[in-house]
């Protein structure tokens, strides 16, 4: 799709791309390229917004009070685009675009002041205690406890899912502070480091063997009063607000950037003596689909971001774009697997494929990494079946 | 709804099971960056007297004919296919031995009576880098020996299945013509450890292990090819065939196991008060995938009826097979990623068997052709049938 862009969105797409020719350098697009999971492994990513940071582009959708970009919504789009394009790593969300947010609009300014330069800068890395064992889609269930002891929080309990947890020095955390009433009552929302006394990891590897997961135990642990934010027992609105904005990135241009990648691998698996097998034209047709979803959805994702910057209410949108970005992306994933055929048999570190007299194609090893990580796009996030409830409840309400 | 059942069949099936759950915890998990242990090969001769159950008795082994050795070796492939260890018995006892049955030569008598006696073990070396399902394409080349040797094998193969464990290699070579023609195809049968093979074994995405294996000058004999010298196209093509019908009855086993346990999960996990077997829509998934299992257990049990006949065509087995194969390709698909996603988080770790379940499941909608590889061919068969 041409984007009718005005001759200043085209100057601003410009710029960008002229920063990014000069600081994206070949090994952060290397680990960008070799980036299977969510999002980039932490040295790589953080080093990659230590870069923006420095340009003022680290946190672009910020207030410009704190440090963000006084951006139109088609210029965050085209920022995102140009930088999937060029293969910058994915930077982890769980700071600028989870906690921050939460900071901006519930945090007092003593917080504000404490934990959002560190995000910005990239000297702080945050991860997200929300999920529980017993407590995925239901997660008003949540049990993991923090009670009030003089100038304290206790927290006991556990967390799971918590993405890099191994990487992060602070961490934000809904806890139970009441058991009266409903369930969603009594949760508050708690912020503090890793390092306090009581914390436990324990790593739990994806199917692709890949590390990015982890159980967080707490045990006794201590954390000062000033933790909370927010009011006591508010943080179930505090929560539903943050996951408005887990859910409302836009997919598209992360998609856009996937989709020549399989179509660059269609190309280089149909060359020579098999240049005119009739797989092709099939695989061919299943990649034109998927170009003409990826379309729709670029076109609805700047729509609801233009309806966004003129101050309508986000909706269901959060919940739309998380159903169709995540399902588009396992389709392309499996189309991608299908595509390197044979290729996509061996598991293997990416960095090893070259290491031996008997290379391996490190596409076909991206490709079956990213389809055993992206079986986890329609779970995170709050299920894709737990999506469609609420798009449901919205359109029968009333 | 079961198979018809056959006595001699299901105790062979019964026996197999018990001794797996002896030796098999499907919880354990033995990471990743682990040495993978081994297959339990010679047991299931010693123990059991089992490898000799999918060849006929004129053949050394113990069926009465081919039909009851058919069933019985897709008795022995859906069991092992419960317990994520069906591999290596396809490539070695149903493509190697199938192969070296029909050879009839005296090298390739000697090493079915090993194979039947688990002393020798088969890896099939056929896949190429980059082929996409077409029996013929082949570029391994067998060159004249220039005096060193009858012939001299060269090339590159991928995803040569368990190759670490196999005393014999089965390898497909051509002597003539180009990748893609149906002529001037060889197979050859070469011991593991013969001068002039490298290897190079990965872990697999199903949890297995295979090898990419290069073939740099390696002496070859005329007592060595298991078909007529440039005519091994059909023999080839049959093998493909009953590779894939056996990976169909694998998939049966490995997608009862994702079912159950997705199953039991949806009545025991707990959200929002109920078990999660109480949501309609997760209901419909569950009857969804239970109808695409026995689709495919149905065709399968069909076809494997069909295989054993004598007067059987290529044309007419190949259609069959490939039918087999797209209905299990479904079943694969549909039953493994519900199974991942209605396991939710742990679904999609190691945490849990339904994860390597799953990758199985993928690995087999994907060997021996791909369900679309598959459809075309039925495509181009009944194209080009009258």
């Amino acid at each position: 799709m041409q984007d009718l862009l005005t001759p200043e969105e085209q100057a601003f797409r410009d710029e960008v791309r002229a920063f990014l020719a000069e600081h994206l350098t070949p090994a952060l697009r290397e680990a960008g390229r070799r980036c299977s999971g969510i999002f980039a492994e932490y040295p790589q990513g953080n080093d990659w917004h230590r870069v923006l940071a420095g340009r003022g582009w680290s946190v672009p959708q910020w207030p410009v009070a704190f440090g963000g970009c006084d951006w139109t919504p088609m210029q965050h789009y085209l920022f995102a685009a140009e930088l999937a394009a060029a293969d910058a790593p994915p930077r982890a969300p769980m700071g600028p675009g989870m906690v921050a947010p939460v900071l901006i609009a519930f945090g007092t300014p003593a917080q504000q002041q404490r934990w959002l330069p560190g995000i910005r800068d990239g000297s702080d890395y945050w991860c997200q205690g929300y999920s529980e064992p017993g407590s995925g889609s239901d997660l008003a269930s949540l049990q993991c406890k923090a009670r009030r002891d003089g100038d304290h929080w206790v927290i006991d309990g556990t967390k799971i899912w918590t993405t890099h947890a191994q990487f992060a020095n602070r961490m934000f955390c809904l806890v139970r502070t009441s058991s009266a009433g409903k369930p969603q009552t009594g949760i508050s929302f708690l912020c503090f480091d890793i390092a306090t006394p009581g914390i436990t990891i324990r790593p739990i590897h994806s199917l692709s063997g890949d590390h990015e997961l982890n159980q967080v135990f707490f045990d006794n642990v201590r954390v000062p009063l000033d933790s909370l934010i927010g009011q006591e027992n508010q943080g179930w609105t505090i929560a539903k607000y943050l996951l408005q904005h887990e859910r409302g990135g836009a997919y598209s241009p992360s998609l856009r950037g996937r989709w020549r990648r399989v179509a660059q691998a269609l190309d280089a698996a149909f060359s020579g003596h098999r240049a005119a097998a009739p797989e092709a034209q099939q695989l061919r047709l299943e990649l034109a689909d998927l170009h003409c979803q990826l379309d729709a959805l670029q076109a609805l994702e700047l729509r609801t971001l233009r309806a966004q910057a003129a101050g309508a209410e986000r909706g269901i949108s959060p919940s739309m774009g998380k159903l169709l970005g995540t399902e588009l992306k396992q389709a392309l994933t499996a189309l991608h697997v299908r595509i390197a055929g044979n290729a996509a048999v061996p598991h293997a570190p990416l960095h090893q494929a070259g290491a031996h007299a008997l290379a391996l194609s490190e596409d076909g090893l991206f490709a079956i990494s990213s389809y055993l990580n992206d079986r986890a796009a329609s779970i995170y996030a709050g299920t894709n079946e737990v999506q469609r409830n609420i798009i449901a409840a919205h359109l029968l309400a009333g | 709804m079961t198979a018809p059942r056959d006595d001699a069949t299901d105790a062979l099936r019964d026996s197999l099971a018990r001794w797996l759950a002896d030796r098999i915890d499907l919880n354990h998990h033995a990471r990743a960056d682990a040495p993978p242990a081994g297959p339990a090969w010679a047991g299931l001769a010693s123990d059991l007297g089992l490898l000799g159950a999918g060849f006929t008795e004129g053949a050394g082994g113990l069926a009465a004919d081919a039909a009851e050795a058919w069933r019985n070796h897709l008795a022995i492939c859906e069991t092992l296919g419960e317990w994520l260890s069906a591999e290596p018995y396809i490539g070695s006892a149903v493509v190697g031995g199938g192969l070296l049955q029909r050879a009839g030569t005296a090298t390739a008598q000697a090493v079915l009576a090993e194979l039947i006696d688990g002393r020798a073990l088969l890896a099939w070396a056929h896949a190429e880098p980059g082929a996409r399902g077409d029996p013929a394409d082949v570029s391994a080349a067998l060159l004249p020996g220039e005096g060193r040797a009858e012939w001299l094998l060269h090339g590159r193969k991928t995803a040569v299945v368990a190759a670490p464990w196999a005393t014999h290699l089965v390898v497909s070579a051509r002597r003539a013509g180009q990748a893609g023609d149906a002529a001037g195809l060889d197979l050859i049968l070469l011991p593991l450890n013969a001068a002039g093979i490298s290897r190079r074994d990965t872990r697999t995405l199903d949890c297995g292990v295979a090898s990419e294996i290069a073939f740099d000058g390696v002496a070859v004999a005329q007592a060595d090819l298991l078909a007529p010298a440039g005519q091994a196209g059909p023999a080839i093509a049959r093998a493909l065939d009953e590779a894939a019908l056996a990976l169909c009855a694998e998939s049966l086993g490995t997608t009862r196991r994702l079912f159950d346990a997705t199953r039991s999960h949806l009545r025991e996990r707990q959200q929002f008060g109920q078990p999660l077997a109480a949501f309609q829509v997760l209901q419909h998934r569950l009857a969804d995938m239970h109808i695409a299992r026995e689709l495919a257990a149905a065709l399968v049990a069909a076809v494997g009826v069909q295989i054993a006949d004598a007067t059987l065509t290529p044309e007419a087995r190949a259609l069959a097979v490939s039918s087999a194969k797209v209905a299990v390709g479904k079943a694969c698909q549909r039953v493994g990623e519900q199974a991942v996603q209605m396991h939710g988080g742990m679904g999609v770790t190691e945490e849990l068997a339904v994860g390597r379940f799953f990758r199985r499941a993928l690995q087999i909608e994907r060997s021996a052709g791909s369900s679309g590889q598959h459809l075309l061919r039925i495509v181009s068969l009944q194209h080009s049938s009258p």
